[in-house]
């Protein structure tokens, strides 16, 4: 008699189907995903603009926070000196992150000089706010670093199961924005300006001299800052990086200066190389009144000088090509180009390419106005020779209308019932050449009489 | 552990692994442990009151099942008894039987009304008393309600009277009676089960079958699409509309309660698609408690599609005995002497509905407003069949063909305004509010400028939200009505090519996961329903 033959032959059918749609689900959902993280254009356009690099293209890869991007503008670098360096910041970054990021980097940029922010590790303890964590997980792409590095931040920074699970799968919490993809996955400026910061906020001014010095004191290192630094320096080495270290001219701390002056000894101790900004301070002619947001970031201005200062400093010691004009960067001088228009209104025109000094500003006085003609005066500053008379009207562009070694100038037959807006840039000459000084970015303002 | 999170997800997971590798027949011990599981880590040690319960239940019915089966057995060995002393032996057993039962209710029904309806009670007597002058008080209590108390009671009651009525043989197995009172998917929000129905399906171990949890899954995603995308999305523009509802008159009431309606019948009709998928992950079905009740054609049709199994217990186990009881019977004759044929026999039907609906109402919750919307369908029903032999000439003078789209269509648009009105007592704060909204609703039906004029963005969604609404809550009407002409659209799509089911099911999962309201930018989704 023939025995009914069971069909386990179905069972394991069904077993492989079920298996096989899991791993179709599976790599579904981590393809949406993909499109879902963290409210920040600076996050996914550094992070995600660094992708749509050519491979081995970058001349220099910057790795920090926001005391990378909002100090170093790589379209200045590019536009001055033809330097193609990436801003892989990340707003808030923790400094167990340099590591990862720095790992990721070098997939795609292996020969790429990699500056490293010091600043990043001043503080005193390793730990971030959970939201932070997402700026620098949710655009990376997806690999067993990302998931080391989030391993990394939820061990370290003790984060809940809930919280642990979002920063493994961010959709889980940003899934939320899908109506807002459009604005932010499709049109993502920062990676259009080559990670370069572009925001309103770069034009405020804040004055910082109180609470900036400069210190030479050695300080404490956190154990866990520590550790986290060591293996970093570990890394570096192990890999043969080319690597250069750097400190942002921040208005912080002697506590946390010192901190940096420390690990600036044992970078050096370990044979790497240390760029130490303050100690270069003079040289970058900052203006401690106009040239900074707050105590950690420059504005437009602040940024210029660094950036140009940064930039030579990287052609002179690296020997960078200046790749200005040349078919593979093409995108580059597209972008420097829309770069600057989109800073035009802002920006002076001598602040790219001429000269700098660091005269003090002119002090400002209030605008006297007579039907259609203005005058500007202003207080003398020591060292000038002569000044030049700026004027713009709103969201115009600076325009030098004279110079002069008078303190006052009478700007006549002015546009009716027209607001304009006045500063003055002290002038000298240093080695033959003019130089500019600080100056006022803000001006000041009057709108003349008259009928249009 | 709420049964959409991924605690629940990961917890139904072990329970199926570990469910299909015992032995078949230990298989509802797994079920046991993990309902009881479950319930801890939601209500903690107010499992007590449950196991209470279903000691009591279980106990009782034994009581009864007892007494009954000594009847039986006396009967069967004195063979020579008499018609006349068999009758008495079963009235004796009966009337026993009933005090039994009745204490046995007593018990189970004394706790729920204790914990949820005894300040309910004290605020009510407390305004009678001050209005009559008496000042002692009876005092608030802080008092915990265990999770599907509402629920688990009914059952429990249904249970012991089906043992008195001889519809079921008493459990003798408390650890399996413990399971069928327990049993983790449907505690929470139903549906309410028969013993007779799903005892059985509990106790023996069912086979893994790839099919039947493929079914159940797809089920689950369907429950999470009505909850997460729809229900949790509309709850935001009714709750807004609910809490400025001084601000608004006319078609804007309007338009917030038949939103409410759709956020209801989503919530909790998503809720029991995903408690039902989870119990057919282990084999188990239970009974439907939604049949597409928007397309009901009249209020007591849509009772009989909405929320079905409490609809039916109150069917079987309040009306019924009330309306066919001595008293109720010796009502119906005094009534057709003193009011005629016609009213008299309507009056005993009409006071056991009256009740029927009171308790439907206060069911739902110790508040006047639950009890006016029970009392409101219960109304619009007694009147629907006092007026239905009017309805009738009125449509034969009229012509109009019953069996028409039309026709239909008009009953289902009147059905679905009766039921909308009805909503205002059961979602409005309170009795005054509710009544305050009701009447409000028939004013400024000129203006109807909302719908275009930009307000409806200030009611907390956006253009892209209340786009994916209208496209979800079409989708949904449609499903409905295929499910209304008998087509089971997880039949339909099983029965496509693998490309294009695994796409659809994909697409399901993405709608959740994007579309979702989960997560911690969003306060975490509780059913409406889980309150009871």
């Amino acid at each position: 008699m023939q025995k009914k033959v069971r069909i386990p032959k179905k069972q394991a059918i069904n077993l492989i189907k079920a298996f096989a749609f899991c791993i179709v689900l599976v790599i579904s959902i981590l393809y949406i995903q993909s499109f879902f993280g963290v409210d920040s254009d600076i996050s996914y356009g550094n992070e995600r603009g660094f992708l749509k690099e050519k491979n081995g293209s970058l001349d220099a890869v910057f790795i920090g926070g926001s005391d990378v991007y909002r100090l170093w503008e790589p379209l200045f670098g590019w536009k001055l000196y033809g330097v193609a360096a990436w801003n892989y910041a990340i707003p808030a970054i923790s400094p167990i992150a340099i590591r990862y990021l720095l790992k990721e980097a070098i997939k795609t940029q292996p020969n790429a000089l990699y500056i490293i922010s010091l600043n990043v590790y001043k503080g005193s303890s390793i730990k971030t706010k959970y939201g932070y964590a997402h700026y620098i997980v949710d655009y990376l792409p997806l690999s067993s670093n990302r998931l080391e590095l989030t391993e990394a931040l939820v061990e370290g920074n003790e984060f809940s199961a809930e919280q642990a699970a979002e920063l493994f799968f961010p959709i889980m919490k940003f899934h939320t924005r899908w109506d807002k993809l459009k604005d932010w996955v499709f049109d993502a400026a920062q990676m259009d300006y080559k990670s370069s910061y572009h925001t309103k906020e770069q034009t405020s001014i804040s004055d910082v001299s109180k609470g900036f010095n400069i210190s030479l004191s050695k300080g404490t290192i956190p154990n866990d800052i520590q550790k986290v630094f060591d293996e970093l320096l570990e890394y570096c080495s192990k890999n043969e990086i080319k690597v250069l270290f750097v400190k942002m001219p921040q208005a912080i701390s002697e506590e946390e200066q010192g901190r940096m002056n420390s690990l600036e000894d044992q970078i050096i101790e370990k044979g790497f190389e240390c760029l130490d900004l303050y100690k270069h301070f003079d040289e970058l002619c900052l203006d401690l009144k106009n040239d900074y947001v707050d105590k950690y970031h420059l504005n437009i201005h602040g940024e210029i000088k660094l950036s140009r200062y940064l930039g030579e400093y990287l052609i002179d010691k690296y020997g960078i090509e200046n790749k200005r004009g040349m078919k593979e960067w093409e995108s580059w001088d597209k972008s420097a180009t829309e770069y600057r228009d989109y800073l035009s209104s802002y920006i002076l025109p001598f602040e790219e390419y001429e000269k700098r000094n660091n005269i003090s500003a002119p002090k400002l006085n209030k605008l006297s106005i007579s039907g259609q003609t203005i005058t500007v005066s202003w207080e003398a500053s020591d060292g000038a020779k002569s000044y030049g008379v700026f004027r713009s009207e709103a969201d115009s562009q600076w325009e030098m209308i004279t110079e002069t070694d008078q303190l006052e100038y009478i700007d006549q037959e002015l546009d009716p019932k027209t607001k304009y807006i006045y500063t003055i840039v002290p002038m000298t000459i240093y080695n033959g050449q003019k130089s500019f000084g600080h100056f006022n970015a803000k001006g000041v303002s009057g709108t003349t009489g008259g009928t249009k | 552990m709420s049964i959409i999170s991924i605690e629940f997800a990961l917890f139904v997971l072990a329970a199926m692994l570990i469910y299909y590798i015992m032995p078949r027949k230990a298989r509802w011990i797994v079920l046991l442990v993990g309902s009881y599981f479950f319930y801890w880590m939601n209500s903690h040690w107010l499992v007590l009151v449950l196991f209470f319960t279903s000691l009591v239940t279980y106990l009782f019915g034994l009581i009864i099942q007892r007494q009954i089966d000594k009847n039986q057995e006396y009967i069967l060995n004195h063979e020579s008894i008499t018609r006349d002393e068999k009758k008495n032996l079963k009235d004796k057993l009966k009337k026993k039987n009933r005090i039994i039962l009745s204490i046995g209710i007593l018990l189970v029904l004394g706790a729920l009304l204790f914990l949820k309806y005894f300040n309910f009670f004290g605020e009510n007597v407390n305004v009678l008393f001050s209005s009559v002058g008496i000042k002692w008080t009876i005092p608030h209590m802080n008092l915990l309600l265990p999770l599907g108390i509402s629920f688990y009671t009914l059952q429990a009651i249904s249970y012991m009277v089906d043992v008195y009525r001889g519809k079921v043989t008493a459990d003798h197995n408390p650890a399996k009676f413990l399971l069928f009172m327990s049993f983790f998917p449907q505690i929470i929000q139903g549906p309410i089960p028969r013993y007779s129905q799903l005892a059985k399906q509990l106790y023996e171990g069912h086979k893994f079958n790839y099919n039947q949890i493929c079914f159940g899954a797809q089920m689950m995603l369907w429950g999470l699409i009505k909850k997460l995308v729809i229900a949790e999305r509309l709850a935001i523009p009714v709750n807004y509309l609910f809490e400025h509802h001084t601000e608004y008159s006319g078609p804007i009431l309007f338009f917030a309660v038949v939103l409410y309606g759709f956020q209801i019948y989503t919530d909790f009709s998503g809720g029991m698609d995903l408690v039902c998928g989870v119990a057919q992950l282990f084999g188990i079905e239970l009974e439907k408690n939604f049949k597409q009740p928007y397309y009901a054609t009249s209020l007591e049709d849509f009772w009989r599609r909405w929320h079905i199994t409490m609809g039916s217990w109150m069917k079987e186990y309040i009306f019924y005995p009330l309306s066919l009881s001595k008293a109720f019977t010796s009502l119906s004759r005094k009534s057709r002497k003193v009011l005629g044929q016609f009213a008299g026999k309507r009056v005993p039907v009409f006071l056991a509905m009256f009740i029927a609906y009171f308790c439907v109402g206060f069911w739902h919750g110790p508040n006047w407003k639950y009890i006016a919307y029970g009392i409101w369908n219960g109304t619009i029903i007694m009147t629907s069949i006092l007026l239905e032999n009017i309805y009738a000439k009125g449509r034969m003078l009229c012509r109009i063909d019953e069996n028409t789209f039309t026709w239909r269509s008009f009953r289902r648009f009147r059905t679905f305004l009766i039921v909308s009105f009805g909503r205002f007592f059961s979602r409005a704060e309170d009795l005054p509010t509710a009544l305050s909204m009701f009447g409000r609703t028939f004013k400024n039906w000129r203006n109807v400028s909302f719908v275009t004029n930009g307000s409806l963005l200030n009611m907390g969604l956006n253009n892209a939200n209340w786009i994916l609404l209208i496209f979800l809550i079409i989708l949904l009407f449609y499903v409905d009505y295929k499910h209304e002409q008998g087509v089971s659209f997880r039949v339909v799509i099983a029965r496509q090519h693998l490309v294009f089911r695994w796409a659809i099911y994909i697409i399901a999962v993405l709608i959740i996961l994007v579309f979702g309201y989960y997560g911690s930018e969003y306060n975490a989704a509780s059913f409406v329903y889980e309150k009871f």
